[in-house]
C-alpha cells in the first residue's frame, strides 16, 4: 500500500462507471488503474482502482466523471470494506461475476 | 467591459482575527514558486484562503487575486476579471486586450489568453495570480484557458489555485514532471501545537492540554470545527463539560457546533443571520433593505445593520470583510450554507420576498448576474424574464452569451414566446453560438408576438424600447442567419430592414448590422455600396462604447478599399484614425491585433510613396502584432510587404526568405482574392530584381497569366468595375508580365499588353497599375521614336494621377530610362515640382541599387544555366523543401504538415535524389536557383 509524503497510508478506492473509458483519454486518472469488465448481461463497466489521497482528490475524480457524461455506478473505500468484511464477499465472487476483458 | 468588474472580487480577503503563523505551509508555498502550479485543494473550512492571503500580505511582492463565484462560469466575464486582477499588478497588462473582450466578432478566449501570455512573457517581471474558489468553475472553455496558461506561462509567472476539489486540469502530468506543488487536507489540518496557538491567540481561550488534544482529535484538525468549538467555549461556563459532551456526541460536528453557536446569539442577531444568508455579498444598506418591514423576533429592532455586521466580525462569527473600508462582507461558505438551511425551515414564506428585494437591489446596482441569480432562486420567471429583457443589450452587446444562454434556459418556452423582445434576445444568443435552427424559431415567435408588444422601459439603456426597435433586432438576426446560410440577397434585404427599425441609440447592434452588410456588398463586388455601409457602421460604432473592435476593423477595411482605387491620402487617413482610436481607448498600448492591418496598410502607403524608413517601421509593428494571432490575410500581407521592402533595399536574400515565410504560412492559413495577386506580383518582382525575366514569365504562366489571355478577360465578359474587384485585381499581374516581356526584348508584345493593362486599370480604377502602365508606355514611346513628343502625354497623365496621392513607386520602378523623360517634363512645366521630387528619388535609388541592377555575373540566379532535373518535384516535395528552407527541422516540418517524421524523411530523400543534392543546404541552394524557393 502506498504512502504520502507524511508517511501516512493513502486510502484505496474502487470506482465503477458504466461504459468504456478510453485509456488514451484517461490521462487525468493519475495513479488509478483502469480495467474494463463486461457483466454477464453483456454491459461494459470501467473500473478505476488505486490510491486517492483525500476527499478533494476524490471529488475531483467524481466531477471529471460527471463532466465526461459518464454514469457513476459505485464508489468503494477499500479500507472501509476490508475493515467491515464486505470485500471478502466480493473477492470470493470474483469481481461480482464480471469477466475481465482488458 | 469594466462596467461589470466588481473591485471587491479582486481583493484578498482580510480577516481581522489574529493570523496563526504556519511556517511549514509557508515553506511549501515558497518552494512551490519553482513549479508551474500551486494547488491548494481541500474541503471548506481548512483555511485555504486565510493561508494564501496571509502569506501574500506578508511578502513584499505584488499579486493578483480573484475570488471566483458561480457567475464567473462565462469565459467573457472570467477573462474580463482575469485581466482586471492582473492589472492590479501592472496596470499596463492586457490593456490592448480589454477592448476585445466581449466585443462583437472578437477572437475566441483561447486566442486572447495566448496574447495575454505573450504580454506576461514580454513583461519579464514576476507576477502572481491567485484564483480562489476555482471549484465553482465548470465551464470547459475556462478550464481550457487555464490549461493553456499553465502550459505556456513564462517562468516569472506564478499561478495559485484554491479549490475544494481537484480541478480538471492535467494534474498527473504536472505531478509527474515535478511541476505541481500541492497543499492538501493533511497539510492543512491543525496540529495540536497549532490548535493551542489558535485557541489562545485567535479565540482567547486558555484550555488544559488534554482538552486541546480532545478538541483536535474530535475535529481532526479541521479549522472551521475548531473555530466553532472555540466560539461555543467562549460562551460556556464549564469548558470541561462542554468538551466532554462534544466528544461523546456522534452528531455531525458542524451541526452540533452550529447549534451551540447559534443558540448563544440574541434573537435579533439570529434573525439577521438567517435572513441575510441569501446574500453572497452584503453591505449595511442592502441588509437594511432586505430586513425592512419584516416582523423581527424581538419586536423592535434596536441595532442597525452596520452595528450588527461589525459585531459579527468582531466576534469571529464567520463574516469576512471584502474591502478595507468594511463596507462589504460575505459569510464563510460553510456558515452560509447552514444558515440558509435553517432559514428555509424557519421562514419559508419570507424567502421569495427576500430574494425579490435582493434582485431589485442588484438590478439597480447594474449587476445583472446577481439580480438574475436571486430571481431564479425564487424562482420568479416573470421577474427573470423582465431582467433578461432589461439587460439584453448589456449582455449580448458584450458577448456574454454563455451567461445569457443559461438565463433563458431557466425560462419556460410559453413565457418567452409571448415576449417579442425576449425572443430577440434568444435569437441573438442562439445565432451567435451558431444554433441557427433555435435562433430562427425564436425569431419567428418574436415576429408573431410583435403585434401585442407593449413598449418596455429599459433602465440599463435609459430609454423606451419601441416596437420598431424590436422588429429591427428580429430582422438583424434574420440577416445574420441568412448570411451564415449563404443567402446573400436575403441577408442584404434583412439588413436594410434592420437598419430602418433600429434607432441610432441602438448603436452597438446598428454597427454590427452595417458592418456585416458592408462585408456582404464587398464579397458581392459592390464596392460603392460596401463603402456606404462601412461608413454607417463606423458612425454607429463610434457612438457605442462597446464597439472599438468594429470601429477599428471598419476603418481598416475602408483604408484597404481606398488603396485598391489608389486613394492613398484617404487610406492613410483611415489607418491613422484606427491607430489613434485604439491609443485613445487604451493609453499607450498598441497591442490590439486588429491594428496590425492598419500598420500593414500604412506600411504599404509609405512604400508607394517611397518613404522606406517609415514603411519599414510600420511593417515591423504590423509583423510584431500579428505574430501571435492567426489572422492569415494580415500575416501574409505583412510578409509580402517586408519582401518588397527588402527588394527595394537590394537585399535579395532577405526578400526570398520573407516570401518563403509568406508561402509557408499560406499553406497552413489559406488566403484568397487580392492577397494572392499581391503575392504573385511580389514573386514576379523578386525574379525581375535579379534580372531573371524568364522565370517571371514562367511564374506568371503558372498562375494563368499569359499575354493572349487579357483581351478575353477585359473586353468580352463586359464585367463592371465592381465585379472585377471580386476576382482580385489581376491587372497588376498582367502589368508585371508586360514588364517581364519588355525586359526580354519582346517590345511589340509588351507594348500591346501595356495598352490593354491601362485600359483595364481605368475600368477597375486601379490607380497604381494605371500610373505604372502609363509610365512604361511613355518609356516605350520614347525609345522607339527616339524623341519624347509621343512619350510626354503618357507621362503627363501618370503625373496627373500620381501627384495628388503622392505615388512615387510606379515611377521609380521604371529605372534610369525615365530620368531623361522626367527632365523634359520639368523643362516643359509638366508638374515640375512633383517631377523634380521623382527625379531625385529615382537617382538616389539607382545609386543605391546600382550593384544589383546589372545582371549577376556567372550562373548565380539564372534558371537557364542550371541543369533542369529529369523529374519535377511533387507538390508535397516542394512544400517540404520550402519548410526546410525556412529553417524548420524535420520534426517541425512533420508537425507543420501533420505527417509523420518518417514520411518527411522519405520526401526529403526523394527530393534530394531529384535535385541531385547530397544534403539539405545543397537542396535548398538548388531549389532557389530553380526559382522554387
Amino acid at each position: 500500500m502506498s504512502t504520502n509524503h507524511h508517511g501516512l497510508t493513502v486510502p484505496q478506492y474502487k470506482i465503477e462507471v458504466s461504459g468504456r473509458i478510453d485509456p488514451q483519454r484517461a490521462a487525468w486518472l493519475g495513479d488509478l488503474d483502469l480495467k474494463i469488465h463486461s457483466t454477464p448481461e453483456g454491459k461494459t463497466i470501467s473500473v478505476l482502482s488505486g490510491p486517492v489521497p483525500d476527499q478533494a482528490a476524490l471529488y475531483g475524480i467524481i466531477n471529471r466523471i460527471r463532466d465526461m457524461g459518464l454514469k457513476l455506478l459505485s464508489i468503494h473505500s477499500m479500507e472501509y470494506y476490508r475493515k467491515n468484511g464486505s470485500v471478502t464477499h466480493q473477492t470470493k465472487e470474483e469481481n461480482n461475476g464480471y469477466t475481465t476483458v482488458e | 467591459m469594466s462596467k461589470f468588474v466588481l473591485a471587491t472580487k479582486l481583493e484578498a480577503p482580510q480577516e481581522r482575527r489574529t493570523l496563526i503563523l504556519r511556517p511549514r505551509l509557508v515553506n511549501l508555498l515558497v518552494e512551490g514558486l519553482a513549479s508551474r502550479l500551486i494547488l491548494v485543494s481541500a474541503p471548506p473550512g481548512f483555511g485555504k484562503t486565510t493561508l494564501v492571503a496571509g502569506w501574500l500580505r506578508g511578502i513584499d511582492q505584488p499579486f493578483a487575486w480573484l475570488s471566483l463565484e458561480e457567475n464567473d462560469n462565462d469565459p467573457v466575464r472570467f477573462l474580463a476579471y482575469l485581466i482586471a486582477a492582473l492589472q492590479r499588478v501592472d496596470p499596463a497588462l492586457g490593456q490592448g486586450l480589454q477592448p476585445l473582450i466581449g466585443a462583437p466578432q472578437a477572437p475566441p478566449p483561447e486566442a486572447l489568453v495566448e496574447m495575454l501570455i505573450n504580454e506576461l512573457a514580454e513583461r519579464g517581471r514576476p507576477a502572481m495570480l491567485v484564483l480562489d474558489n476555482y471549484h465553482l468553475i465548470q465551464n470547459e472553455t475556462i478550464h481550457h484557458v487555464l490549461d493553456e496558461l499553465i502550459e505556456h506561462q513564462p517562468v516569472e509567472f506564478h499561478l495559485i489555485l484554491l479549490s475544494r476539489h481537484d480541478p480538471p486540469l492535467p494534474l498527473p502530468k504536472l505531478r509527474a514532471c515535478g511541476q505541481l506543488t500541492e497543499i492538501r487536507e493533511t497539510d492543512l489540518r491543525f496540529s495540536e501545537e497549532e490548535a493551542v496557538v489558535f485557541l489562545q491567540e485567535a479565540m482567547h481561550l486558555e484550555l488544559a492540554p488534554q482538552d486541546v488534544a480532545s478538541l483536535t482529535e474530535r475535529t481532526e484538525g479541521w479549522i472551521a470545527g475548531l473555530q466553532l468549538a472555540g466560539l461555543s467555549l467562549q460562551q460556556c461556563e464549564d469548558a470541561g463539560r462542554f468538551i466532554a459532551n462534544f466528544r461523546g456526541d456522534d452528531r455531525y460536528i458542524l451541526d452540533y457546533l452550529m447549534e451551540e453557536v447559534f443558540r448563544h446569539q440574541s434573537p435579533e442577531i439570529r434573525d439577521f443571520l438567517l435572513q441575510t444568508s441569501i446574500l453572497d455579498r452584503m453591505s449595511a444598506p442592502l441588509c437594511e433593505l432586505i430586513l425592512g418591514g419584516f416582523e423581527q423576533s424581538n419586536g423592535e429592532t434596536s441595532l442597525s445593520a452596520g452595528d450588527i455586521l461589525e459585531y459579527l466580525e468582531r466576534s469571529n462569527l464567520f463574516v469576512i470583510p471584502l474591502d478595507n473600508r468594511r463596507e462589504l462582507y460575505r459569510y464563510h461558505h460553510l456558515f452560509a450554507d447552514l444558515l440558509r438551511f435553517r432559514l428555509e425551515r424557519k421562514y419559508p414564506e419570507r424567502l421569495p420576498e427576500l430574494h425579490r428585494r435582493a434582485s431589485h437591489w442588484f438590478a439597480q446596482a447594474g449587476d445583472p448576474d446577481t439580480a438574475m441569480q436571486h430571481a431564479l432562486a425564487i424562482p420568479d420567471h416573470t421577474l427573470a424574464a423582465d431582467l433578461a429583457e432589461i439587460f439584453m443589450l448589456t449582455m449580448i452587446g458584450s458577448s456574454r452569451l454563455t451567461a445569457y444562454q443559461q438565463w433563458i434556459a431557466h425560462l419556460p418556452d410559453g413565457l418567452i414566446t409571448q415576449r417579442a423582445y425576449l425572443c430577440a434576445g434568444c435569437g441573438w444568443t442562439y445565432s451567435l453560438i451558431c444554433q441557427l435552427e433555435s435562433a430562427a424559431k425564436h425569431v419567428a415567435a418574436g415576429e408573431a408576438a410583435l403585434e401585442f408588444y407593449q413598449p418596455i422601459f429599459s433602465p440599463a439603456d435609459k430609454r423606451q424600447i419601441s416596437r420598431e426597435e424590436v422588429g429591427g433586432h428580429l430582422a438583424a438576426i434574420r440577416a445574420y442567419i441568412a448570411r451564415l446560410q449563404g443567402d446573400y440577397s436575403g441577408a442584404v434585404e434583412h439588413s436594410h430592414r434592420a437598419l430602418e427599425g433600429l434607432p441610432p441609440e441602438a448603436s452597438t447592434v446598428r454597427s454590427v448590422v452595417a458592418f456585416n452588410l458592408g462585408m456582404l456588398h464587398m464579397h458581392n463586388g459592390q464596392m460603392a455600396m460596401a463603402r456606404e455601409a462601412f461608413q454607417d457602421a463606423l458612425e454607429a460604432a463610434q457612438k457605442s462604447e462597446q464597439n472599438l473592435y468594429i470601429a477599428v476593423s471598419t476603418l481598416c477595411l475602408l483604408g484597404g478599399m481606398a488603396v485598391t482605387v489608389g486613394l492613398l491620402n484617404q487610406a492613410a487617413d483611415y489607418y491613422e484614425r484606427a491607430i489613434q482610436m485604439v491609443q485613445q481607448e487604451s493609453g499607450l498600448s498598441v497591442s490590439m491585433p486588429a491594428l496590425s492591418y492598419a500598420y500593414g496598410g500604412l506600411g504599404g502607403v509609405h512604400y508607394q510613396r517611397n518613404e522606406l524608413d517609415k514603411a519599414q517601421q510600420h511593417l515591423d509593428t504590423a509583423s510584431r502584432l500579428v505574430t501571435h494571432l492567426g489572422m492569415p490575410e494580415t500575416i501574409v500581407m505583412a510578409d509580402i510587404y517586408q519582401a518588397l521592402l527588402a527588394l527595394e533595399r537590394g537585399d535579395i536574400q532577405l526578400a526570398g526568405k520573407q516570401l518563403i515565410q509568406a508561402e509557408v504560412r499560406m499553406q497552413t492559413h489559406p488566403v484568397r482574392g487580392g492577397i494572392l495577386v499581391e503575392w504573385s506580383v511580389s514573386r514576379g518582382e523578386f525574379f525581375l530584381a535579379q534580372g531573371d525575366a524568364a522565370s517571371a514569365v514562367q511564374w506568371l504562366k503558372g498562375r494563368g497569366i499569359e499575354a493572349g489571355a487579357l483581351s478575353g478577360v477585359s473586353r468580352t465578359t463586359g464585367m463592371s468595375s465592381d465585379q472585377m474587384h471580386l476576382q482580385g485585381t489581376r491587372e497588376a499581374e498582367y502589368l508585371l508580365l508586360a514588364r517581364a516581356l519588355l525586359a526580354q526584348g519582346s517590345i511589340d508584345q509588351a507594348t500591346d499588353l501595356f495598352e490593354q493593362v491601362c485600359d483595364l486599370a481605368k475600368t477597375t480604377q486601379n490607380r497604381a497599375v494605371l500610373i505604372e502602365g502609363l509610365v512604361f508606355r511613355a518609356i516605350i514611346a520614347c525609345d522607339r521614336r527616339g524623341n519624347s513628343t509621343q512619350a510626354l502625354p503618357y507621362l503627363e497623365q501618370a503625373l496627373d494621377l500620381a501627384a495628388p496621392e503622392g505615388y512615387v513607386r510606379p515611377f521609380i520602378k521604371a529605372g534610369e530610362s525615365l530620368i531623361k523623360l522626367l527632365r523634359q517634363a520639368i523643362a516643359q512645366g509638366i508638374h515640375p515640382a512633383y517631377a523634380h521630387r521623382l527625379l531625385s528619388d529615382l537617382i538616389e535609388r539607382e545609386r543605391r541599387l546600382g550593384r544589383i541592377m546589372r545582371p549577376p555575373v556567372g550562373t548565380n540566379g539564372r534558371l537557364s544555366s542550371l541543369n533542369t532535373p529529369l523529374e519535377p518535384l511533387t507538390d508535397r516535395e516542394r512544400q517540404v523543401l520550402r519548410l526546410l528552407a525556412a529553417g524548420l527541422s524535420s520534426n517541425q516540418v512533420a508537425e507543420e504538415l501533420i505527417i509523420s517524421v518518417s514520411t518527411v524523411r522519405s520526401y526529403m530523400k526523394s527530393l534530394y535524389q531529384k535535385l541531385d543534392a547530397h544534403n539539405r543546404e545543397e537542396a535548398i541552394e538548388k531549389g532557389k536557383r530553380l526559382g522554387w524557393l
